[in-house]
């Protein structure tokens, strides 16, 4: 493996066990708040241990005394012990530096009052001649740190938030007070603590971020929405000038993510464990990481996995799923339907010319009325597809179909009036939330060993090439990239390991040019951080401000050409014999 | 299409201005207008064009002259296709190109046979006579369109004693009298901007059908465009008072549209027709906010209700008031009140905005359709009077110098919406034709050029498609549409400017 692939591979990694970290954590805090003490007080017959105070936020300043600590430099007291019994090899103990140098989270509440921020900020005063962003709930449920869990119902005011620096360790992790001693100060126990079940610390509101369900629908709550916890940019606010939330791949997101974190693969304590055949069971069952190199048990070889594949997967699903739930809430806000925010933003915006290639294509219901963003099922039909394609097809086959027949069941919700048919809109957001549970299952139980790998692959150069696909809109075209690529990126790093062939390197690179591929990376802006990677992470730069980001990363999106887009994928096709 | 039921109007027009001398009768009657003459005629026995097409009536095969209307309107096929003719002629042809065929395909998806353009009676209603035949439809929009059904006047309407009828008289026989300007641009409003039981909704656009977009002074100089009638020659009075009554009539019929839309339990609501086109129909920007300005009172994240013609309501009002003097002008609280329901959807702090009450909406289009139908049944009747002022050229040139400035506010455009300064770019044109022209106002001519050059959609590359909407409509463009609507407001720069 080139260092570079090592690099990204690595970068791949941490963005998973943030995004499962994160994901944990809103899941943790969904979970304790509404049916809240009571709810907690049954569950404490069952575990004694649980605790019985609600999560409550620690603050980054506790997380500092031992995750900001320079590799090389001399540790604390404190710290040196944990060093000295290897938890470095499980966690990096930068994790502050990186964050808080490179992180764009980091920089979340400062948005609120850069030239952005305040433009913005004027416009919404258009409106609301009082408003104010660095103080209002709406902005600050994302941009900066809750005191607690945010939970349905509950009337945020500014005080339900620590604004001082922007989107902190406890968002994703979860609000720490009751995990904080557990994980930290059991100094004797801590690698119990460590293996506890993951069940078992999600009881103390540590988010099980290592899960890709549960970390795509913590990410899901910011980078999709989340009206239960105050969380939802309305079209008011995108007019106003809030830039467009892109499609989210959680995956493509940590590619480009510089890492607090490391990947299994990269982390040996968790190499260890998943190799040995006496411990493979509690790197799946606390982890949910299998081994990349066959293993033999019991004298049967268990093939190796590839992490990304699985990662894929079922964050796509969970994505999806947190999707048709914010649409399933919005109109639950107003008798009166759907914010424009819940629709497909390319059904409305874009240039009008003649001859129409819309209408040549044709239109998914009537004409004429916007729809839900197509890029939402687009991907997962194909996950799930690909899915049912293994030996866990059997009783499964009809999800696919179903899934369909409720596409357009929703189709005809979003149709019937100009907002949408709000009570027929929840109802079928209902139904879908249900096929998700079941096809999330399906996909769990899959081994997503290199031929599967292989075959996903395949299928999404397939999809990128196909005429039926509606790819309307740059949004599922960089999705199916995004996807593309990290198969691609993984397929290169786990074993066996194998250069990869020009004419591929050179297709990827087309695709640079016509959708955005690199979500994080400017090439332009090459700011070395004071913080070197020690796992040979390359997107370690400082971010870049969002309104140098936006510009260029848009012009690209509103020139996107599908046909053009379409030949690359055609050619990949031709190509796809080269991936083994 | 547009163009056809102004040119059929304009044939209707030529036909009567040949044998009429510009004098009113001798006599007026007493009877008074009580009803749009153009404007919610019952069906009548539609004759063929072909009927009116006598060599000694108005088929006299001599393009452009009088007694030859019918001649003029239709094209001369031994000639070819690009033979110079009405458009509203082609009007039913059109309904077989591949737009109309796909445009049924799609607005009916799940019908193996869709009802094809041709005899579906929505299309029929403004690409044929309404109630035509299927054989006389096949004409396109004919002179019954614009003129009027011809059964009661058709024997008689050459007789001597049809010109000494009155208008009101003439109205009476179903005859529309084209010359009257509120009588023509009502009538040609009933198709171009639509009408309670003709509306180009937004299904229909996202299958195909152009927006409709009607100025009638745009349409009536255009100069393609072959004109079967002469106007009078007083292009001053003239011009400015085909402004000034496009722009209530076309708003007039807007309205009439939502009332049926708003009556209308099955249909989408609000319709996306009524809201300006662009405001949505643009590419996502990079956080420039777009399509505010300084008019605070436009809501964000929603676009604003029939921009198109309620942007120059106000200045519209002022210049009827100058023009038409001896009649009051038109009302617009209740338009101010149409406006901010259809548009104000968000209230301060509220997550999910809601519709507009189609109850509400209803109510208010009551009193706004009786506010303009008031002003416009008196101009009508000025009109039929002829009663109207002379209006001398330095009025019509201030008049243009505050269309201009009513686009700005502070000095900054008042909205970005297209349309908006689409609508206060055409009548500061009208204003400054009616004025004179280059020849009165020199200094004009520069900054009018270049906000059409800015106003006017992208040219693409040849093969590539045409643009349809505004395309990169950001800050370059907007300053400089700011910087020129500002040298027309001072109305004393006339070096040429740089910009």
């Amino acid at each position: 493996m080139t260092t570079d692939q090592t690099r990204r591979l690595s970068r791949l990694v941490g963005l998973f066990a943030v995004a499962g970290g994160t994901v944990f954590g809103l899941a943790m805090g969904g979970a304790v708040p509404s049916a809240a003490v009571a709810a907690q007080e049954k569950e404490k017959e069952k575990d004694p241990d649980k605790p019985s105070t609600l999560p409550t936020l620690m603050g980054i300043g506790q997380c500092v005394l031992c995750h900001s600590t320079q590799k090389g430099a001399t540790y604390p007291p404190g710290v040196a012990l944990f060093v000295k019994a290897g938890s470095t090899k499980f966690i990096r103990l930068d994790e502050n530096l990186i964050w808080s140098e490179n992180d764009l989270h980091s920089r979340s509440f400062q948005n609120l009052t850069g030239p952005l921020g305040k433009a913005m900020e004027r416009e919404m005063k258009r409106a609301e001649p009082g408003f104010k962003a660095t103080e209002d709930v709406r902005c600050l449920a994302c941009h900066a740190t809750a005191t607690g869990p945010l939970v349905k119902g509950q009337q945020l005011t500014v005080k339900h938030f620590d604004s001082s620096q922007g989107v902190t360790c406890e968002m994703c992790h979860g609000h720490a007070s009751n995990w904080y001693n557990p994980h930290s100060k059991l100094l004797a126990n801590r690698i119990d603590w460590r293996e506890w079940p993951p069940g078992k610390k999600t009881n103390y509101n540590l988010i099980d971020l290592r899960d890709p369900k549960v970390r795509a629908a913590k990410c899901a709550e910011c980078h999709i929405g989340n009206l239960d916890q105050g969380k939802f940019v309305t079209h008011d606010m995108f007019a106003a000038g809030h830039p467009p939330l892109p499609p989210l791949d959680v995956i493509a997101y940590f590619r480009d993510q510089p890492r607090h974190w490391g990947f299994p693969r990269e982390m040996p304590y968790l190499v260890d464990l998943a190799k040995s055949p006496k411990t493979a069971k509690t790197a799946w069952d606390v982890f949910h990481y299998r081994s990349e190199e066959d293993v033999t048990v019991d004298g049967k070889t268990i093939r190796g996995e590839v992490y990304a594949a699985r990662q894929l997967a079922i964050s796509t699903l969970a994505t999806f799923r947190s999707s048709i739930q914010l649409i399933g809430q919005v109109p639950g806000a107003s008798d009166g339907g759907l914010d424009f925010a819940a629709f497909d933003c390319y059904a409305c915006h874009h240039d009008l010319v003649f001859p129409s290639p819309r209408q040549k294509r044709g239109y998914v219901g009537k004409p004429g009325r916007p729809s839900f963003r197509p890029w939402l099922s687009g991907m997962t039909r194909l996950m799930v597809r690909h899915g049912i394609g293994t030996d866990r097809a059997d009783a499964k086959d009809g999800l696919v179909t179903r899934l369909s027949a409720l596409e357009r069941e929703l189709a005809v919700a979003f149709d019937q009036k100009t907002f949408g048919e709000p009570e027929a809109i929840r109802k079928v957001c209902a139904k879908i939330d249900v096929w998700c549970q079941e096809a999330l299952e399906v996909l769990e139980g899959i081994h997503y060993d290199r031929d599967q790998a292989l075959r996903l692959l395949k299928d999404v150069i397939a999809a990128g090439r196909d005429e039926k696909e509606l790819i309307a809109d740059p949004e599922s075209a960089q999705l199916i990239a995004w996807a593309f690529l990290t198969l691609r990126e993984e397929l290169r790093v786990s074993p066996p390991k194998q250069d990869e062939p020009a004419v591929i390197t050179g297709l990827c690179g087309r695709l640079d040019t016509l959708v955005v591929t690199r979500l994080r990376a400017d090439p332009k802006a090459k700011k070395k951080a004071n913080v070197p990677d020690p796992l040979g992470g390359e997107n370690n730069e400082t971010p870049v401000p969002i309104e140098d980001r936006l510009g260029e990363r848009l012009k690209l999106f509103n020139r996107f050409d599908v046909t053009k887009f379409r030949q690359t994928f055609d050619e990949l096709n031709t190509q796809s014999g080269l991936f083994k | 299409m547009r163009t056809a039921v102004c040119l059929m109007l304009g044939i209707v027009v030529a036909g009567w201005a040949v044998g009429s001398p510009d004098l009113p009768p001798a006599t007026l009657p007493a009877l008074q207008p009580n009803k749009l003459y153009g404007v919610g005629l019952p069906h009548g026995d539609v004759t063929p064009a072909t009927s009116c097409a006598a060599a000694s009536c108005h088929g006299g095969g001599q393009t452009g002259r009088p007694g030859s209307e019918l001649t003029t309107w239709a094209p001369d096929l031994s000639v070819g296709p690009n033979d110079p003719h009405d458009p509203h002629s082609r009007a039913y042809r059109v309904l077989f190109n591949q737009v109309s065929v796909r445009m049924a395909r799609l607005l009916e998806p799940d019908k193996e046979k869709p009802c094809p353009p041709h005899l579906n009676q929505l299309c029929l209603k403004c690409h044929s006579v309404d109630g035509a035949n299927p054989q006389v439809a096949a004409e396109g929009v004919g002179c019954a369109a614009c003129h009027g059904t011809s059964e009661e006047w058709l024997t008689i309407h050459y007789q001597p004693s049809w010109k000494s009828k009155s208008n009101p008289e003439k109205a009476k026989s179903k005859f529309i009298p084209t010359k009257n300007l509120v009588a023509r641009v009502s009538n040609c409003a009933t198709c171009h901007v639509g009408g309670k039981d003709r509306d180009v909704n937004h299904d229909l656009i996202a299958a195909g059908h152009p927006r409709l977009a009607f100025e009638y002074t745009r349409f009536h100089y255009q100069p393609t465009y072959q004109k079967h009638w002469k106007d009078p020659d007083d292009t001053a009075t003239y011009e400015s008072r085909a402004w000034v009554i496009g722009q209530v009539a076309s708003l007039r019929a807007a309205v009439e549209v939502l009332q049926a839309r708003a009556k209308n339990s099955n249909a989408p609501w609000p319709e996306f027709a009524g809201y300006s086109c662009y405001a949505c129909h643009q590419t996502v920007g990079n956080g420039e906010p777009r399509g505010s300005g300084t008019d605070t009172s436009k809501p964000l994240g929603w676009p604003g209700w029939e921009v198109w013609y309620t942007a120059t309501a106000v200045p519209a009002a002022l210049v009827a008031q100058k023009i038409f003097r001896d009649v009051p002008p038109p009302q617009l609280d209740h338009l101010k009140d149409l406006r901010y329901l259809m548009e104000r959807r968000t209230e301060p702090g509220q997550a999910v905005p809601k519709a507009p009450s189609q109850t509400d909406v209803l109510n208010v289009t009551e009193h706004v359709l009786s506010d303009l139908d008031r002003w416009l049944l008196d101009v009508q009747q000025a009109e039929d009077k002829r009663s109207t002022s002379p209006v001398s050229s330095e009025l019509l040139g201030q008049l243009g110098r505050d269309l201009a400035g009513s686009a700005l506010h502070d000095g900054k455009l008042r909205n970005h919406d297209w349309d908006f300064l689409a609508a206060h770019y055409l009548g500061t044109v009208a204003m400054y034709h009616a004025g004179g022209g280059t020849a009165k106002y020199p200094g004009w001519q520069d900054p009018l050029q270049k906000l059409g050059c800015d106003l006017h959609f992208p040219r693409s590359c040849e093969g590539e498609p045409r643009f349809n909407s505004p395309g990169a409509f950001g800050t370059t463009k907007l300053n400089k549409i700011q910087y020129n609507f500002g040298r027309l407001k001072s109305g004393f720069d006339t070096s040429g400017g740089s910009q």
